[in-house]
């Protein structure tokens, strides 16, 4: 098993977080955001993340630009897009604002749990 | 002075009708350099045919004369202005050296033709009235008009050549190329009279068949870019050309065997023959038309009521289509969230079963998550089924932010920030929502593809002084032409490929049915504000 660790969890829709919350909470350290300004005040107060999971559709900011922030400020945090927008032009966008890969909605559980690693 | 010939008559018609046909497509876009050509090849052989119908029509020399000089201003712009048109058409460069020395040239003989008798020396005196006669140096001229006038044909068949021979600027090109050649071949026999040839000059024949081939190639292909309903406007203008030239034909020829049989020189039997023949040709008219109808259209004016009446439903139901479509496309991501959280617990339960907090969760958040796709499943059917108007209380600004909502994937695909600034959000209007849906998603449809590159939507809401309430939709897109401003509305015109032109004509419609008014103000570059009004007192509840 592999070491557990910090993830942070930024989706404005609660059915999301709770699956990804059954999904990874047995392996990892969760942590939640619902916006992109919350996301962003967590890992201003605490820049110790592994990886972000990120939604792209969120009410405030949309998860491409916080992606390009949080890559600007702390380039070594993984960030994962999470999306049901899946097209190649939002996945091309996401690998061009930093993101380091790209799951569809709706996943699979083996899947997260694969790609967090 | 002037006396009433029935020669004089056809080739005014003919001016008359060039004239129309090209005042008519550069009123369709003033800006475009091919129009006004176009507008002036119509114009010079205005001239032309204007000054050949006047100098049949007097009995004086001089005023004859005057008419002779005016007729070769019109006869030598006539290439020039081609040569123009072929070049737009052709995308040549106008500022071409070619052109330049041809107008020099050009120039240099209208002074010949005014200041000297090298080119007119006099008038001959035939049967159907006064024409000029050719002067010494005529010959240089006819040399020079003729060069300049097979080019414009031999421009556009260059330029036509080079283009995939099914491809529609091919056939657009290739019917100008006949309108031209057509001209180039009969159009010159009306210069041997001016040599003491003694045949009726039926130079003017041309102009129909000139007339029918541009025609046609805005018809079928769009030359100029001259919508459907104009469309139709230039063929029953062409067939009025057309008929003439047959009239004309008609009356020349029976008069010419008259006169011949009978030897009678009267202009009283000339006028009744005119309208015996008149008479006569009414039922062939008739049968000319409907040819005509069915070269052009393909069906007779009432098939075409038929197909059009039609086709229009059909195309409203599209529009609803596409526009449902637009929005199936918005919920089917919507959809994915409540998906993946039921997949997700659904795929726990088994191992979570006795697990009291999941299955605590489990029982708030499914039927929750069902609940939801049912919601937006039946937004679905609401938008894309025909019903039929119905007005009820509707919260505005629920359903703007409702449409926002379907649209928000395409807002983030196009990289565009949505700006709200709402008054009175508890309002509620009397109106019927899936259509003013429809005209909502319409306008913001519109914006997003006026913003290619992305930026700023705007939509805003307030109650005016004048007891209106406003919804407000602002871009900083690309903007409309000015001259496509006044189409707007206009059903079946349409700026884009593929576009049926019915979008905002059926927006229009629904608003002026709801008792409010739409009103469009566009910068070109700079954006597109759109203003929907609703009176207070007719759609307040």
């Amino acid at each position: 098993m592999n070491p557990r660790k910090k993830i942070l969890i930024c989706d404005d829709e609660e059915g999301i977080r709770e699956s990804l919350n059954l999904i990874l909470k047995d392996h990892h350290n969760l942590h939640f955001a619902k916006n992109g300004p919350e996301c962003r005040e967590a890992l201003a107060k605490d820049p110790n993340f592994d990886i972000v999971l990120m939604d792209i559709k969120m009410p405030k900011q949309s998860g491409i630009d916080v992606t390009r922030d949080i890559k600007s400020r702390h380039p070594h945090i993984k960030v994962i897009i999470v999306t049901g927008y899946a097209s190649a032009e939002i996945a091309q966008e996401a690998i061009a604002a930093g993101a380091d890969d790209y799951i569809a909605k709706p996943f699979e559980s083996k899947d997260i749990i694969k790609r967090v690693g | 002075m002037f006396y009433f010939n029935p020669y004089a008559i056809p080739p005014l018609v003919a001016a008359l009708v060039i004239f129309f046909l090209g005042a008519y497509v550069w009123s369709k876009n003033i800006r475009s350099l091919t129009n006004l050509s176009w507008f002036l090849v119509c114009f010079a052989m205005f001239i032309w045919l204007t000054a050949d119908s006047f100098i049949y029509s007097t009995n004086n020399s001089g005023l004859a004369i005057f008419f002779s000089k005016i007729i070769y201003v019109g006869v030598t712009l006539i290439p020039i202005a081609n040569i123009i048109f072929s070049f737009r058409i052709s995308k040549i460069r106008i500022h071409h050296p070619l052109l330049l020395i041809l107008v020099f040239f050009y120039i240099l003989a209208i002074y010949f033709t005014f200041f000297s008798r090298q080119i007119i020396d006099g008038l001959h005196q035939y049967p159907w009235g006064f024409y000029p006669k050719a002067g010494s140096w005529h010959w240089l001229y006819l040399i020079l008009w003729g060069f300049t006038f097979f080019l414009a044909p031999m421009v556009i068949r260059r330029r036509a050549l080079s283009l995939p021979r099914k491809s529609e600027e091919r056939q657009r090109l290739d019917y100008a190329f006949y309108a031209f050649l057509a001209g180039g071949v009969i159009g010159p026999f009306d210069f041997l009279q001016k040599y003491g040839i003694a045949f009726y000059p039926f130079g003017y024949f041309a102009v129909p068949l000139i007339v029918a081939f541009i025609a046609l190639a805005i018809q079928k292909h769009n030359l100029m870019e001259i919508s459907f309903v104009i469309k139709r406007g230039i063929v029953y203008s062409c067939v009025i050309g057309i008929l003439t030239g047959a009239y004309l034909l008609l009356v020349v020829l029976i008069e010419l065997l008259f006169r011949g049989f009978i030897g009678y020189r009267s202009i009283f039997i000339s006028l009744l023959l005119t309208f015996i023949i008149a008479f006569l040709f009414n039922p062939l008219r008739n049968r000319i038309q409907a040819l005509i109808d069915h070269l052009f259209l393909g069906k007779t004016p009432e098939e075409i009521a038929q197909e059009n009446k039609l086709l229009r439903h059909e195309v409203e139901r599209s529009e609803r289509l596409k526009a449902a479509s637009t929005l199936a496309l918005g919920l089917a991501h919507e959809i994915k969230n409540p998906l993946t959280t039921i997949k997700t617990f659904s795929e726990y339960l088994p191992e979570r079963s006795k697990d009291e907090a999941f299955i605590k969760k489990f029982s708030k958040m499914i039927p929750a998550e069902v609940e939801r796709i049912n919601n937006i499943v039946h937004r679905l059917l609401d938008f894309s089924k025909p019903a039929p108007p119905s007005f009820q209380e509707t919260n505005i600004h629920s359903l703007i932010k409702d449409i926002l909502e379907f649209l928000s994937n395409d807002f983030l695909k196009h990289h565009i920030r949505v700006h709200e600034s709402y008054e009175d959000t508890n309002l509620t209007l009397r109106i019927d929502p899936g259509q003013i849906k429809q005209v909502l998603l319409n306008l913001l449809l519109n914006a997003i593809e006026a913003m290619p590159k992305g930026g700023n939507l705007t939509i805003k809401t307030q109650k005016t002084p004048t007891d209106a309430f406003e919804i407000t939709i602002t871009d900083d897109g690309c903007g409309i032409p000015p001259q496509h401003m006044k189409n707007l509305f206009t059903p079946f015109f349409s700026t884009k490929e593929g576009g049926s032109g019915l979008g905002l004509s059926i927006c229009h419609q629904i608003i002026k049915n709801h008792g409010g008014t739409i009103e469009v103000g566009s910068k070109e570059g700079k954006g597109t504000e759109i203003r929907i009004k609703f009176s207070l007192s007719k759609n307040q509840v």
